[in-house]
């Protein structure tokens, strides 16, 4: 990198700072350089002419800008953000930050746009990622109203709320004002966002895994196929339940119970060889996530595991957020995997050169959509 | 019944801004009258583009870069033809052509902020070449719907730019209301104040390095056909020169406020023998005219405010002892012009074209018509170049000779060869005023020899066919003539003033006479009928420009000064000066009163504050679980047990500012009490 470059990438960490402390930051656009530029030319033209007119004209342009800044400022006091909690985010999945705009002055606030700056907390301090943003034309005095700024997450992680902010360029389109809530301002549960894996079309696989794997006996009566037991009838038992051949011979109804059968304990087991590039890592996860979603669904008791990760398999609501969150900040590594018990049926996710050995079924990753669309 | 008025469209309102403020740029320009009458069409561009752009009816960009080049081209022309004193006209020209093209070839919103910076250059330009008072009204209302286009453009950019409908965002009806209007007028307004306040107080350091900039060219033509178009069909009031200091009855007697001079005759034209004065130095560096005809008893001292209207030519009426620059005439109102003289014409000069008013003063005589004073002792002396000159005729006649044979004989003398040359040109002037008459519908357009035509057939005219006429007639007799362009009679104001304008055009004659001068003669029968009052609206528009030439276009460092003195003098003063101590006293404890009681409040709403927040807590968890909470529970005894960060992030926060006595940031428990009211029960959730 260049000294220019460098000298221009600190002039504009700086000025990041600066507007970050300050919580403002300003931008001229490019008709707002043009009017800087007019109104050097003309200050220039008027002091060499002392051409009165001129000065007249050269007050209207610096009294525009001026005016412009202070009609920016109020409009910006005027919208006061606050981040709302938001509905699931999925990579790859585009999707709405609410943030409630609260009007409490008594002017209006005209032609706001609001937006999120994220940062991914795993990249150890990476590039900024602004989401879309939104824009209110007006919010009147004393109103409320939620802005639903898009975001469009490109990969699962936890990313943290470096800033909420309001912009605007109004009234006359020469400077671009935002104004900045820092992020650690925010309430905890709202700084940092979780990023789910992205979802792919696991259905029909999930269906084929559900016929090959097959249901284990529950120890229990139930609506299975096999019998369990039998017992005296009692009142209310369906009368085409009693067995007859045994009732004949002891002279008492009895009722064929039929066991129950519940389905396999599952584990989703990631394998990443060392060959996997990022994305086939990626194409892993978003395999294993979505195919833990169509598997609980399905009635299965379901966990993940893999190097450094184990989400044990267990009956619970929660079990899909803590699968799914779980794997949206799982980064492959050197670490072994848990020990399973050997009922447990394992569904090896394999990719690059790992093996797929000790597994009752291997399935290789099912490319995401963002991945093959890029 | 119920009426129910129209709402505006975003779009609509956004359209009509811009249409009136690219207008409005054009009409600053174009009243500056420097511009070419066709140029008048560019006014109509912006209806144009509008109607255009409702109908969705696109013209093509190449359109658009036909007619800037076509511009450009018409700039450079003219520059190439009028060098570097047609810099501003050239210039104009071009900016004037660029925005027509931009403003109908626009088809974005991106497009449109460039009309209106085109246009905002314009008006800039405009203040080079229009310092009437009607910049100032065109000014006014070009900043009134600037501010309307630029900020309903840029609400319509900000919709389109996250992702709203171009179509979507203009048809919005519930952005202009009564209240934006109230808003973008007083936006209006304090733009217009603050613009006004920057031009008071900014001081006026004039370099004059580009002065050249505001020269403004001669309305006064060079040439006359007879067959043009007459200057008393004109009814400009357009005021050309103010005169103070002139005595009612000398108004009265009729004023001739003396212009160009033409030497060249002939029965087609009038026109004045080059080289003309710029470009030839001027014959004599005293700023008089001594040649003219001196009135012993129309001895005056009057100030003259002169237009840039005549080029570097000035307005004097008549014989002139002094003439004495006061102020003005330069770009630079910091430096005055210079008046350099007189040329070969009889024709005071200034150094340059004049830019701006310029005022100076004179002393000399004031003419009457026809009168001639007696010999003086220090006569002035027509060299034989000059008398020659004076006396040069085209062929002539029979028949015009005979008419002027026939005006001599008609006062009695017979003798053509006589030397009384002021029975010689009584008898023809009354002669011209007896038997032809004033007419300004006789025009004698299309025919060859027009003056001829007047003198013999038609016998009617104006007042340039009366002027030629009797010059002509004066040459054939001997008297060295020339005919005078410049204004007579004027408009009285009520301050003594008098005004001049477009409408009091007029041509006259001036004749010699040995031992006396140039003697001011005119035989146009209806000449004096031009005096008149302003009163109504032209008494209040003269009062306006009045103020607008003083306190605007000659506002200069000097009063500035003076301004600042007078505020010293006040403040010094014991009554002001207790009052501007009293004024700090009282902005202090107003700063005072302010700052206590925004602490007060900030204390008030910090027990608000946590106060609110135990109920958002309390709210919250009443909604989400599905037992009460006891009224006796605590805080932190109602989100037990609970697994939603938030409600023990808000338990943990209201804790440590109830207890803890620590203070609560607004900005984060308004954050923390929004996202608890965004908790709903598990099966509610999104």
């Amino acid at each position: 990198m260049g000294f220019i470059a460098r000298a221009r990438q600190r002039f504009q960490q700086l000025v990041e700072r600066f507007a970050q402390l300050s919580g403002r930051s300003l931008r001229p656009t490019t008709s707002g350089r043009w009017i800087i530029g007019l109104a050097l030319a003309v200050g220039f033209a008027a002091m060499n002419t002392g051409n009165n007119l001129l000065f007249f004209g050269w007050g209207l342009v610096l009294s525009s800008i001026v005016i412009s800044g202070i009609l920016s400022e109020s409009t910006l006091r005027a919208a006061t953000p606050t981040p709302l909690p938001p509905d699931e985010l999925r990579a790859g999945l585009a999707t709405t930050l609410p943030v409630q705009l609260d009007n409490t002055q008594r002017v209006p606030a005209f032609g706001v746009a609001v937006s999120v700056i994220l940062r991914r907390i795993d990249d150890g301090g990476g590039a900024d990622l602004r989401s879309g943003a939104t824009f209110e034309l007006r919010l009147s005095p004393g109103t409320t109203r939620t802005a639903n700024v898009p975001l469009l997450p490109r990969r699962r992680g936890q990313l943290a709320v470096q800033s909420v902010r309001v912009a605007t360029a109004a009234p006359f389109g020469f400077f671009a004002k935002e104004r900045i809530l820092d992020g650690a301002r925010l309430p905890l549960a709202l700084r940092s966002l979780l990023v789910l894996p992205e979802r792919v079309d696991t259905r029909v696989l999930g269906h084929s895994l559900w016929a090959r794997l097959g249901e284990l006996p529950a120890g229990q009566a139930g609506t299975g196929d096999e019998l369990f037991s039998l017992r005296p009838y009692r009142e209310g038992d369906d009368p085409r339940r009693i067995a007859w051949k045994r009732a004949a011979k002891t002279g008492r109804l009895v009722i064929r119970e039929n066991e129950a059968t519940q389905s396999r304990e599952l584990v989703v087991d990631l394998r990443i060889g060392e060959t996997a590039s990022v994305d086939d890592v990626e194409d892993a996860v978003a395999t294993a996530a979505s195919l833990i979603e169509d598997l609980l669904e399905l009635g299965h008791s379901v966990g993940v595991r893999a190097a450094g990760l184990n989400v044990p398999s267990v009956r619970s609501p929660r079990q899909r957020d803590a699968c799914l969150r779980a794997l949206a900040t799982w980064k492959p590594g050197s670490a072994t995997s848990a020990a399973l018990r050997s009922s447990t049926g394992i569904i090896a996710i394999v990719c690059g050169n790992a093996s797929g050995e000790h597994a009752d079924v291997v399935v290789k990753p099912i490319v995401r959509p963002s991945r093959s669309t890029a | 019944m119920k009426y129910v008025i129209p709402r505006l469209t975003l779009g609509l309102a956004h359209e009509l801004g811009l249409m009136a403020a690219t207008t409005m740029a054009f009409l600053i320009i174009l009243l500056g009258g420097e511009m070419p009458p066709w140029m008048w069409l560019t006014a109509f561009a912006p209806v144009l583009s509008m109607a255009l752009s409702r109908r969705e009816v696109r013209v093509p960009p190449i359109a658009g870069t036909v007619l800037g080049l076509g511009a450009i081209a018409v700039g450079v022309m003219a520059l190439v033809q009028g060098g570097l004193d047609a810099a501003v006209f050239a210039g104009g020209t071009t900016l004037m052509g660029l925005t027509v093209a931009r403003v109908l070839t626009r088809h974005s919103l991106a497009h449109d902020q460039q009309a209106l910076l085109l246009s905002l250059v314009l008006v800039l330009t405009g203040s080079v070449l229009n310092v009437s008072l009607s910049y100032f009204v065109v000014f006014v209302g070009f900043a009134i719907a600037a501010v309307w286009a630029l900020s309903t453009r840029q609400l319509l950019a900000g919709a389109e730019a996250t992702g709203m409908s171009a179509r979507q965002a203009r048809a919005r009806d519930d952005v202009i209301t009564p209240l934006f209007f109230a808003a973008s007028a007083g936006v209006s307004l304090v733009v217009l104040l603050a613009a006004v306040l920057i031009f008071v107080s900014f001081p006026r350091i004039g370099f004059g390095e580009l002065g050249f900039l505001g020269r403004k060219g001669s309305q006064l033509p060079p040439s006359v056909g007879f067959g043009g178009s007459p200057r008393g069909l004109s009814t400009s009031t357009q005021v050309v020169a103010r005169l103070r200091g002139i005595d009612p009855d000398d108004f009265d007697d009729g004023l001739y406020l003396r212009g160009i001079v033409y030497d060249e005759l002939t029965f087609d034209a009038f026109s004045q023998s080059s080289p003309d004065a710029l470009s030839a130095p001027p014959l004599d560096r005293r700023a008089n005219l001594p040649s003219l005809a001196q009135l012993p008893d129309r001895e005056a001292t009057y100030e003259v405010t002169q237009f840039p209207v005549g080029g570097s030519l000035l307005f004097t009426l008549g014989h002139t002892r002094t003439a004495m620059t006061l102020s003005g005439g330069t770009a630079n109102p910091n430096r005055a012009m210079m008046i350099v003289g007189h040329d070969r014409h009889d024709e005071l000069r200034t150094e340059s074209p004049l830019a701006g008013a310029f005022r100076f003063q004179v002393r000399g005589s004031i003419s009457i018509p026809g009168v001639v004073p007696p010999p003086r002792a220090r006569a002035p002396v027509l060299s034989d170049d000059d008398r020659v000159r004076h006396l040069r005729l085209p062929p002539i006649d029979a028949q015009v000779e005979q008419l002027r044979q026939r005006f001599v004989v008609a006062v009695g003398s017979d003798d053509d060869s006589s030397d009384d040359d002021d029975v010689v040109a009584a008898s023809i002037r009354n002669g011209l005023l007896r038997g032809f008459r004033y007419s300004l519908n006789d025009q004698v357009v299309g025919v060859d020899l027009p003056l001829r035509h007047f003198l013999i057939t038609t016998r009617a005219g104006h007042c340039e066919l009366f002027a030629g006429g009797y010059a002509m007639l004066l040459r054939m007799s001997g008297i060295p003539a020339r005919v005078v362009g410049g204004f007579q009679g004027g408009a009285r104001a009520d301050d003594g003033s008098i005004i001049f304008q477009q409408r009091h055009a007029h041509a006259w004659v001036e004749w010699w006479k040995d031992g006396v001068g140039w003697i001011v003669d005119d035989a146009t029968p209806q000449a004096t009928a031009t005096r008149d009052r302003l009163t109504g609206i032209g008494a209040l528009l003269e009062q306006l420009r009045v103020l607008w030439d003083d306190r605007v276009l000659d506002y200069a460092l000097v009063d500035q000064e003076s301004a600042l003195r007078g505020i010293s003098r006040a403040i010094r003063g014991k009554h002001l000066g207790t009052l501007f101590r009293g004024g700090v006293v009282v902005v202090i404890a107003f700063v005072v009163v302010v700052v206590g009681w925004r602490r007060l409040r900030r204390r008030r709403s910090s027990k608000d504050v946590g106060d609110a927040l135990a109920r958002a807590i309390v709210a919250a968890v009443d909604r989400v679980s599905t037992t009460p909470v006891p009224s006796s529970a605590t805080i932190a005894e109602a989100v037990a047990g609970r697994t939603e960060a938030v409600l023990h992030e808000a338990a943990r926060l209201y804790e440590r500012h109830r207890y803890g006595n620590e203070a609560l940031d607004a900005v984060v428990v308004d954050g923390i009490i929004a996202a608890l009211r965004a908790l709903r029960r598990p099966t509610e959730s999104r």
